[in-house]
């Protein structure tokens, strides 16, 4: 099992601040109310304690993968819990009709969607800028259902190339409104070695 | 009764009266495996499909690889005195968890468990009498070691049993 010293992590953890900064700006943005950024939790964990580590495998919630590629590859899943999608979609469709509980009609769907789409382009561009290299993503997959069900198809990717997962898991919350939110980024280990040597690690 | 909860990537065997659980199966799929004779049962909750799959070749591979868990299952099932020859399957999960405008055969990694499992079972001359996979919903599912009962628990469609 690989593992990371404290200075690698203190570099990821602020590697990671910065992107999840840009994406919490964004979200400020376009539902003007305050958002903040906790300390990244960074953790290297057995994949199978990750449901865990988020929230218990039984929390409901709306999940929004994307793969990334280009100098750094991996995936980001930005997960809230239901309820809380449900108070983002009352603040991006004003004036329609807001949805409740776990049931996401197309158009709730799709403006999760395009909400993530927006984070995690921020989240990315903001990592880009700093390692001055090229990250793209995929278009935003959907999924609503217990965390435990949506995060393991992360899982497996990680699974595929060893038997724990770098947990770099970082908390967007709104103090005014219940508004948490979990940004997760999993580089595949060429990529971290990239960012590392970006930090001036390597 | 005794509730053993089946990790990710983990199996269970027991000779004893109880229920074994997997919680929140997505992609991963749950094998279960049952003798009605000594009522032996067993339950693997498996992310892969093979271990020759995995990118690096893992000098130690875990049952999270469907052919390890399986070939493992049934050692250890024999080991508590179950008899191979009338073992009996029932398997759940295997769902494909996200969707997107634009459709991704790599998202499907559900589906080639599902696969991969029914091949492991045809191998070993084991039949799976019944099954809840594929779809897009995640499952909680709970095995009964005295009736060989597979109940299927699901937020979105509700619960049943096979």
């Amino acid at each position: 099992m690989k593992q990371y010293s404290d200075i690698e992590l203190d570099a990821l953890r602020e590697f990671i601040s910065v992107g999840t900064g840009h994406a919490a700006t964004a979200l400020s943005k376009l539902i003007d109310k305050d958002i903040t950024v906790k300390i990244p939790h960074l953790d290297l964990v057995p994949v199978g304690q990750v449901p865990d580590k988020l929230g218990g495998p039984n929390l409901p919630i709306v999940g929004l993968y994307f793969k990334v590629y280009g100098d750094i590859e991996g995936s980001i899943l930005l997960f809230f819990p239901q309820e809380t999608a449900n108070t983002l979609l009352t603040f991006l469709m004003a004036g329609l009709p807001g949805s409740s509980g776990a049931e996401f009609d197309e158009m709730a769907q799709s403006a999760l969607m395009e909400l993530g789409n927006i984070l995690a382009n921020s989240y990315v561009n903001a990592l880009a800028s700093m390692m001055d290299a090229q990250i793209l993503i995929s278009v935003p997959y959907f999924s609503s259902d217990a965390l435990g069900a949506v995060v393991d198809f992360l899982l497996i990717e990680v699974a595929q190339a060893g038997d724990y997962a770098l947990l770099m898991d970082t908390v967007i919350d709104s103090p005014g409104e219940k508004l948490a939110g979990n940004f997760i980024i999993f580089p595949d280990t060429p990529s971290l070695e990239k960012i590392f040597r970006k930090m001036g690690l390597r | 009764m005794n509730i053993i909860t089946v990790g990710i990537g983990e199996l269970r065997v027991s000779k004893d009266e109880c229920i074994l659980e997997s919680i929140s199966l997505g992609s991963c799929v749950g094998v279960a495996l049952y003798d009605p004779g000594t009522k032996v049962c067993g339950l693997a909750h498996i992310m892969l499909p093979s271990s020759a799959s995995s990118v690096r070749g893992m000098s130690n591979p875990t049952p999270k690889f469907a052919d390890v868990a399986v070939k493992k299952i049934l050692e250890d099932m024999q080991k508590m005195g179950a008899v191979k020859s009338v073992i009996v399957a029932k398997i759940a999960g295997g769902a494909c968890m996200f969707r997107s405008a634009m459709a991704d055969p790599a998202m499907n990694i559900g589906e080639r468990n599902v696969a991969a499992v029914r091949q492991l079972m045809r191998d070993e001359k084991i039949s799976i009498i019944a099954e809840d996979t594929g779809r897009d919903y995640g499952r909680t599912i709970q095995f009964s070691s005295t009736t060989g009962k597979l109940l299927i628990k699901s937020a979105k469609v509700g619960n049943k049993e096979i």
